[in-house]
């Protein structure tokens, strides 16, 4: 257990993410709210059904985003932990490609926290999705426009 | 002066590049360089508004000054996790 700096873990890995402890785990933490986003099984009308997805990413942006946005869930939510994960390259169907976990007080901000988080991450930061389908690809349909900074 | 402009997604797929030079007046903006690259590319002319700009990893308005020496980067819409 720590009483130290809030802990920020932020990671573009070339596999699934995964769970695991934060450790050292913060001492003034009382809750623990984990998101993970899978690839569910879905069927295109046009293309068939969801083989695989494939992530491409602005690494260097991307990290830098994911930073920010763990240090704005610090100052607002008062997080005494952030990890964000996310996969670079292929994911089959049922893996896991993003992880959103963080440390707080108490379970208010702990899922404030975790909703903020995975919420802008898709809304701003630059990953992409393509879908890969048995007869062709897209990429992702439900993708969302940046707003940030556009005049 | 020359710019370097990054591509991702369905940008780079469709242009079949990863990455673009052009070359701007000095003062150019970003506005001006989308209107270069659309000219020269039919996907940034159809894409056009719904592409952000982000330069040296920042998001930035289409009034923003290029300097030289700057990488932009066109951000699709994005679809992650």
């Amino acid at each position: 257990m720590t009483n130290s700096e809030p802990i920020i873990d932020v990671k573009l890995v070339n596999h699934p993410v995964s769970v695991s402890a934060i450790e050292p785990f913060p001492a003034q933490a009382g809750t623990e709210c984990i998101f993970l986003g899978r690839t569910r099984s879905e069927t295109h009308p046009d293309h068939g059904k969801l083989v695989r997805l494939e992530y491409e990413v602005y690494t260097t942006m991307a990290v830098h985003q994911l930073r920010d946005l763990a240090q704005q869930s610090i100052n607002q939510f008062d997080c005494l932990a952030v990890r964000i994960h996310h996969s670079l390259g292929t994911i089959q169907i049922g893996e896991a490609s993003v992880l959103v976990q963080v440390a707080c007080g108490h379970r208010d901000k702990s899922f404030e926290a975790c909703r903020f988080l995975i919420d802008q991450l898709k809304q701003v930061v630059p990953i992409w999705k393509c879908e890969i389908w048995e007869d062709g690809f897209t990429w992702s349909e439900s993708a969302t426009e940046v707003k940030k900074g556009i005049s | 002066m020359q710019c370097q402009v990054l591509l991702f997604a369905q940008l780079a797929q469709t242009i079949g590049k990863d990455r673009i030079t052009i070359e701007l007046s000095n003062g150019a903006t970003v506005n001006e360089a989308l209107n270069e690259l659309a000219q020269e590319h039919k996907t940034i002319a159809q894409m056009r508004n719904s592409i952000a700009v982000a330069i040296n990893e920042q998001y930035c308005n289409t009034n923003t000054e290029i300097k030289d020496g700057d990488t932009l980067a066109l951000i699709p819409p994005v679809s992650g996790g």
